[in-house]
């Protein structure tokens, strides 16, 4: 096992626990580790992000159908995996980029009237999904 | 090396796809780890509780002052299989569907408070929409002269069109006067009463008897 993936894996563990943690105490569940499956996208090989995004995705899921917010969680980091070679930036910029731009694009999609009626929560949500991602990346690519 | 490190990865994935869309319950266990309950249980809660429900009955009972048929056996137990994980809508899991006699649109309790109606129903599970979720909307009255308004969930629930004249003040009981569930159902108290922004009505924010995040077991209207 490579010492990325090893890491990423640990990273996946703490994200989940703090969307959990977060959601449970405060009520307001930020998108931990959706910025992380963002991270892991323009950090891993295929299958390694492949598999650790599976994993979100198992965990993430949370009845027994997969609903529209699981599938872009897992549509949006597999767009990001095949445009990564395409994007002209330094990969902490596409990161900070690209984990900004998928948070909007899931809130725009998903509940448009949410967004608009609590954008405070939005704010919140992507500031500190951008300070996790950015975090991970730095320590998954050291 | 690298083509059986990616095969054992692909097995490794296939299981994972297996498990989401065939026994999507070892994932809620999994999730169990990451949020264990530390806030001590619903037994923390339960004077505040019953408060809320005495308040509700008595407001209810000084409003109508008929006889109001009481039911209260008519309710299915579960148990909170998971939670929704994000902040687009405020719904819960639960462990009983289809199969156990659930139906659409029921209404929801805990500890005797009304906290949700059921949204969808699954074979063995069931989503409960909370009065916390924005799409959440039922008819109730406030105060012990029972002002008739509009109780609208969302982040900070709220209850809107309370006629301006209506003698309510901090700390009524709301109650549910839907058709769609058992009459009286308490929901929770009124905390602040400002006039609306057209200024016709007046509104309020809720103060509620319990903390959504720690409920556990929940009963479910049958009728």
């Amino acid at each position: 096992m490579r010492r990325k993936f090893a890491v990423a894996l640990l990273l996946l563990l703490l994200a989940t626990g703090l969307q959990f943690q977060t959601g449970r105490i405060t009520g307001l569940w930020i998108n931990f580790v959706f910025s992380f499956a963002i991270v892991a996208a323009l950090s891993l090989d295929f299958f390694e992000f492949l598999f650790l995004l599976t994993l979100s995705i198992f965990i993430l899921n949370w009845q027994p159908i997969l609903g529209m917010e699981i599938t872009l969680v897992a549509i949006l980091p597999l767009v990001v995996f095949f445009l990564k070679k395409f994007l002209p930036w330094h990969g902490w910029l596409n990161n900070l980029l690209l984990v900004f731009i998928c948070e909007l694009f899931l809130y725009l999609v998903i509940a448009p009237a949410y967004f608009f009626g609590n954008a405070g929560f939005f704010l919140k949500d992507v500031f500190a999904s951008l300070i996790f991602g950015a975090i991970a990346f730095k320590i998954i690519n050291k | 090396m690298k083509k059986i490190y990616n095969l054992i990865l692909l097995v490794l994935i296939l299981i994972l796809v297996g498990f989401i869309f065939f026994s999507p319950s070892y994932g809620w266990k999994l999730r169990s780890y990451f949020a264990p309950d530390f806030y001590g249980g619903v037994d923390n809660n339960d004077l505040v509780l019953e408060n809320a429900i005495l308040k509700a009955e008595l407001a209810k009972l000084e409003a109508v002052k008929t006889e109001i048929p009481e039911n209260r056996a008519g309710y299915f137990r579960a148990m909170v299989f998971s939670r929704y994980p994000m902040n687009f809508k405020n719904e819960i899991l639960v462990d009983i569907g289809k199969n156990s006699g659930v139906v659409d649109g029921r209404g929801v309790l805990y500890g005797g408070v009304l906290i949700g109606k059921i949204f969808k129903v699954f074979d063995e599970a069931a989503s409960v929409q909370t009065v916390f979720d924005n799409r959440f909307q039922t008819s109730v009255k406030v105060g012990p002269f029972g002002a008739e308004a509009l109780f609208k969930g969302g982040v900070l629930p709220k209850v809107i069109l309370i006629p301006k004249k209506a003698v309510v003040k901090s700390g009524d009981a709301i109650y549910s006067v839907s058709p769609d569930y058992p009459y009286g159902l308490a929901i929770g108290e009124i905390n602040d009463i400002e006039f609306s922004g057209d200024q016709l009505f007046k509104e309020a924010t809720v103060k509620f008897p319990y903390d959504p995040n720690v409920i556990e077991t929940i009963l479910i209207s049958k009728k």
